[in-house]
């Protein structure tokens, strides 16, 4: 149960982080564990770039160390329990 | 969806920033932090730079292979342009050509690689592109006016007549790029006069089907050995999206003229490999209307055409260069 809450919080937060490297594009509604990057947020390339640069500033997520694995992650879900993982292994 | 018996990209690149300057990506950078803000943001593009380079660390082609395999792509062209006449560089040419041969070593008849020398560097950059064609079997020049030639300048001639020789394709940038380079020279009319002046050399148009279309296509109609490839597909202007663009391209005869290319890995945050490759291919997709045999031809079968037969490609030189070489004189 305290696993799935730990979940919902990671992923509201990594919401703020893309309405933040959303910048003045539309305000989207709803971001959940399923919501994809490109299909559903319609992200570009320079609000990727945002959000990766957040994820360091904001998570103390290295991109030297896990670029790799980041540009491979496709929702919201996914990257929030990346990130999770990589905070529980500190 | 229909596949092709054999695909080849005809244009990618080794996501490598060992061999892409850093003032290349801060160029990219600071032209897409304007679709956020509307003033410059002092730090903000060098900062989002970093962050695409971090993203080029694929030094040994591993990832690009893992890609190739999910999207279907047999063989790709590694294109490996001369930047660092222009920008600072931590690798040097010879670097760069070392660690492309040692990219082919390691994933045996996966690559051919074009390779790129600055004609300012002169006497010194026509032995090094003969070097690497001899040494490590390179199978073209790719050529990068925006730095500031045209592809028609006559330092290049040397350089064509060597191909010309060996049967390579040239390989040209056409169209914008980083804005930290020059798009005046990035007009594929500007071909013109080399391609009159080397009927035997074949000549393609990097991103002629997406960037100046219109000269493209006329330059692949009435010039024989002129060619242009797709990459950048993705990203074309049109109003009626990339999909109904190249279902134009492809319905104005000039098909046996049209190369494949994904321009990878300039495009993978969005279009990953395997979605370029399937949004090609798909029942519904630009190329629904074309025969089979022209479907072949593009995504594989002209670009096959155009590459050197080994023997041809390998052969001792023993061929000077008819063309005066700059450093030569005395
Ligand atoms: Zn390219």
């Amino acid at each position: 149960m305290s696993a799935i809450i730990d979940e919902n919080a990671d992923v509201e937060k990594l919401a703020g982080l893309i309405r933040l490297a959303m910048g003045d594009e539309p305000p989207v509604a709803v971001i959940a564990a399923q919501t994809r990057f490109t299909e559903d947020l319609g992200m570009q390339s320079i609000n990727r770039l945002m959000l990766l640069s957040l994820l360091e500033q904001e998570c103390g997520v290295s991109l030297e160390r896990h670029m790799t694995q980041l540009v491979e992650l496709q929702t919201v879900g996914d990257t929030a329990r990346f990130v999770a993982s990589l905070t529980a292994g500190h | 969806m229909r596949r092709p018996p054999l695909i080849v990209d005809g244009h990618c690149h080794l996501a490598s920033s060992r061999c892409i300057p850093s003032e290349f990506f801060v160029g990219v950078a600071r032209n897409m932090a304007r679709k956020q803000f509307a003033r410059e943001r002092s730090g903000e593009a060098e900062k989002l730079g970093r962050v695409l380079e971090l993203q080029y660390h694929d030094h040994d082609a591993d990832r690009l292979v893992r890609k190739m395999d999910e999207a279907g792509i047999a063989r790709t062209v590694l294109l490996a342009p001369d930047f660092t006449h222009v920008f600072k560089s931590q690798y040097s040419l010879e670097d760069m050509a070392a660690q492309h041969a040692a990219v082919r070593a390691r994933h045996p008849g996966r690559f051919h690689v074009f390779f790129g020398v600055d004609p300012r560097w002169g006497r010194s950059g026509y032995d090094l592109f003969e070097r690497v064609v001899d040494r490590h079997g390179f199978e073209g020049l790719k050529v990068y006016p925006p730095c500031g030639f045209s592809p028609s300048d006559e330092r290049m001639f040397p350089l064509y007549e060597f191909c010309a020789a060996r049967q390579l394709p040239v390989l040209l940038h056409t169209g914008p790029t980083t804005p930290t380079l020059d798009f005046s020279y990035a007009d594929p009319y500007l071909i013109d006069a080399a391609a009159k002046h080397f009927p035997g050399v074949n000549f393609i148009l990097a991103h002629g089907g997406v960037n100046f279309v219109e000269q493209a296509k006329l330059m692949c109609n009435y010039r024989a050995n002129v060619y242009l490839d797709i990459s950048g597909f993705p990203a074309a202007m049109s109003a009626s999206g990339w999909q109904q663009h190249l279902a134009d391209l492809f319905s104005q005869g000039i098909n046996h003229k049209i190369i494949f290319g994904t321009d990878w890995p300039v495009f993978s945050m969005k279009d990953d490999l395997a979605a370029m490759v399937s949004g090609l291919l798909e029942e519904t997709g630009p190329m629904r209307s074309l025969a089979d045999s022209t479907v072949a031809a593009i995504m594989a079968g002209t670009i096959g055409k155009l590459l050197p037969s080994p023997s041809v490609a390998t052969q001792a030189s023993g061929i000077g260069p008819m063309f005066e070489l700059e450093g030569e004189k005395p």
